[in-house]
């Protein structure tokens, strides 16, 4: 995709997010704009997706849509993002403990789904349960984000009836990086809001944006969000788990220290009800939890870097530039 | 309506036949280097305990990668290179400190300087560039002064035209690699002071010229990495300049994009093999994981970003202010990746006297330098906000 395209493309989906608030109506309004093609084309056009609808802070079933894709599933289905910690860095699954399938998951399905898809860490790998949702309770659920969509399922299940599955985590990669560019798309949203106000904010007879220490604080902001744009980018044309994990890593880290900073430079205004920045910071530490928070992928990846015989080395080199 | 030649060609398919032709030269290097470790043997894992021998080492090592070729390929034919994408510089670093022999000092120098003496100066490069392939003739930076750091238009070493030299008069300091260079890129004041930036000029400046004097500085991990060089009355061919006379700001400006990009691209490969390091010598327990992790994310941030800066500007682009994400992210990266030595191997970084715990601790030490040099990390961060947010100016 050349720069003009990716103008274009990124217009008409701000557009469509601002103009859908329907969580069911979006892939009516997707398919309208012709999505399934310019994907075929662009495989990479997803990062723009999943960026407006951080930046939009919209709830969708879309990553659901992204990790059955990949998992060959069908779409019909509501993928269970497990809530602990530890497990396969490339293969997040639910464990089983004395023969039992322990389930503690979030949903981020939209609408009612006839299953729920339930990755299990099974000793010969990872397998996939099939869940009917009337056999597990599905509890809405505020929480943090009351606004998110959020569902929490907690289950005790027999993994007798699991699938084998050799492309969980090509899923997981998948989703990881489409989370990646939603949490890029929230953290640009902070800093456009920050940046809006120190440039209107007067103190001292002067916008409060002209003191350097609030201009080095988003500046560090936009270079973090660079950062995980770039590892976005070639984690999309790599295709692999690593570069997906980095990209999820970077962009979560983007994206804490983004709300951090604008909540300081955006003074109390920035800390009310009515001032977005708070629905930013729910919605980023919701999904920046699902697949490994950030803080447990970068321990995730020293493990992994440390059991590799070759230091591991992304290649920017893989991607063309322009 | 998709663009294409006449061949046929898009521009998305020559974009893939790019990357093709790198991933190839990659793994025609790689081949080579693990073929040649009987002749490479004696810079595998070197530990130079001083700037010198450092240096003397690189020498050794350019001129064996010349001979074979490495060490030409990406640089113009019209100035001793074998042409090919500029990028094929980039993967030759990368693969000598990933198969871990460190990559020649000089060549740092020559990717922050060279691409502009090319592009300002294209007959002067032709002349001067094909000894530096060589790693005969080393090359330096003369841009700071005493009295002019961050503040670089500030700057006040004078020189006068008389007839077709300059005269040369003043002081430069904290040039890297400056003991036993062979020339500097020196950037001079040729109009008022007042003048501030419009009245620069950058020439390249043998420092064997008379009335040029060169003293060591010895950085504070003990190596003379630095120089500071006195210039009175001495006599530079006016054919020396790069751009015109009164372009300096603009040569410099070109030059830094190399700096916070091609140049950081080389300490990324250079931290690469620190972190490998690292990787391979600590137990593997939580809290190392986490330290391990962190700096290994560092150093893949800046390796992501300033790779693509690298690509574009061996394709012509201009990233200017862009390029100060790079710098940032090279300050964070190599003092991570040192601080993550020093925390995780305390008492070896405290109390050992191998060869690999001195080179650690110079490594650290040379690391605090990369929030300073190439423009502080306060100043990038003032160029990101005026120029990447547009922020209100400073003050205003
Ligand atoms: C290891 C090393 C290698 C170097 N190599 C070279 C080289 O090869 N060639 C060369 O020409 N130079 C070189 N330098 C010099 C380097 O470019 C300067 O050190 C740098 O530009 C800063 O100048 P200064 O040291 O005079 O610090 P100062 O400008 O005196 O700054 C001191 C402190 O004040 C801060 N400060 C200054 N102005 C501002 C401002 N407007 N806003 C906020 N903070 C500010 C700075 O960020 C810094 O923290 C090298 C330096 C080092 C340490």
């Amino acid at each position: 995709m050349d720069a003009d395209e990716t103008r274009l493309l990124t217009e008409s989906l701000r557009a469509l997010f601002a103009e859908t608030s329907d969580p069911e109506g979006l892939p009516v309004a997707l398919a309208e704009l012709g999505w399934d093609e310019v994907t075929a084309e662009h495989p990479a056009a997803e990062a723009l997706l999943f960026e407006e609808q951080g930046r939009a802070r919209a709830v969708s079933g879309l990553l659901d849509g992204v990790v059955l894709r990949e998992l060959g599933a069908p779409p019909t289905a509501a993928v269970a993002y497990r809530l602990g910690t530890g497990g396969d860095l490339f293969e997040p699954a639910a464990p089983v403990v004395d023969g039992t399938v322990r389930l503690d998951a979030v949903l981020r399905a939209v609408g009612p789904r006839a299953s729920i898809v339930v990755p299990v860490a099974a000793p010969e790998g990872t397998r996939v349960l099939r869940v009917p949702s009337a056999d597990v309770e599905v509890k809405e659920v505020a929480g943090l984000d009351p606004d998110g969509g959020w569902s929490r399922v907690t289950a005790a299940l027999d993994p007798a009836s699991a699938e084998p599955a050799p492309l969980w985590g090509q899923a997981v990669a998948a989703g990881r990086r489409a989370l990646a560019a939603e949490l890029v798309g929230l953290a640009r949203a902070a800093l456009e809001l920050a940046v809006r106000h120190v440039t209107d904010r007067r103190q001292f007879g002067r916008p409060v944006g002209g003191f350097q220490a609030v201009r080095f604080r988003l500046a560090e902001v936009a270079v973090g969000i660079e950062a995980a744009a770039e590892a976005i980018r070639v984690a999309f044309a790599d295709g692999g788990p690593l570069a997906a994990a980095v990209a999820k890593a970077l962009a979560g880290a983007a994206v804490d220290r983004a709300v951090r900073q604008a909540a300081q430079v955006c003074g109390a205004m920035g800390l009310t009800w009515e001032f977005p920045l708070h629905e930013v910071m729910r919605r980023a530490y919701g999904l920046d939890m699902l697949f490994g928070d950030w803080e447990t992928l970068t321990a995730d990846l020293g493990r992994h870097v440390m059991a590799a015989g070759t230091l591991p080395q992304l290649d920017p080199f893989s991607v063309p530039a322009l | 309506m998709r663009q294409t030649d006449r061949a046929g060609s898009t521009p998305d398919s020559r974009a893939t036949a790019g990357v093709t032709a790198v991933r190839e030269h990659r793994q025609r290097l790689r081949a080579w280097i693990e073929s040649r470790t009987d002749e490479l043997k004696e810079f595998h894992g070197a530990v130079y305990r001083t700037a010198e021998a450092a240096l003397g080492a690189g020498r050794l090592l350019t001129r064996l990668l010349y001979d074979h070729g490495w060490g030409r390929t990406g640089w113009p034919v019209q100035a001793g290179g074998l042409g090919g994408p500029p990028v094929l510089r980039s993967v030759l670093y990368d693969e000598l400190e990933r198969a871990g022999y460190p990559a020649p000092v000089q060549y740092e120098m020559l990717e922050t300087l060279a691409p502009a003496v090319i592009r300002f100066a294209p007959d002067l490069a032709a002349r001067l560039l094909p000894s530096a392939l060589t790693g005969e003739a080393t090359w330096a930076q003369g841009f700071s002064e005493p009295e002019a750091g961050s503040d670089l238009a500030s700057l006040r070493c004078r020189a006068r035209r008389e007839g077709d030299e300059y005269v040369l008069s003043g002081q430069k300091i904290w040039s890297s690699q400056g003991v036993g260079a062979t020339r500097m890129g020196t950037l001079v004041r040729t109009g008022t002071t007042e003048s501030r930036h419009r009245g620069l000029s950058m020439l390249m400046v043998d420092l064997s010229t008379p009335g040029v004097e060169v003293r060591p500085i010895r950085y504070a991990n003990g190596h003379n990495e630095l120089a500071e060089v006195f210039f009175d009355g001495a006599r530079v061919p006016a054919d020396r300049l790069v751009g015109d006379e009164g372009q300096g700001w603009a040569v410099a400006m070109y030059l830094l994009q190399f700096e916070r990009g091609n140049y950081a691209w080389v300490r990324q490969a250079h931290i690469g093999r620190l972190v490998a390091e690292l990787a391979a010598h600590t137990a593997p327990d939580t809290p190392a994981a986490a330290e391990v992790g962190a700096a290994w994310l560092a150093q893949q941030a800046l390796r992501l970003r300033c790779g693509r800066t690298v690509q574009r500007l061996g394709a012509g682009e201009v990233a200017g202010a862009e390029t100060s994400i790079d710098k940032v992210l090279l300050g964070t990266a190599e003092q991570r990746v040192c601080d993550a030595a020093l925390s995780l191997r305390r008492p070896e970084f405290l109390f050992s006297d191998r060869d690999a715990d001195e080179a650690w601790r110079s490594d650290w030490f040379y690391t605090r330098a990369s929030t300073l040099y190439g423009g502080t990390a306060e100043i990038q961060r003032t160029i990101i906000a005026d120029r990447v947010l547009g922020l209100p100016r400073e003050g205003s």
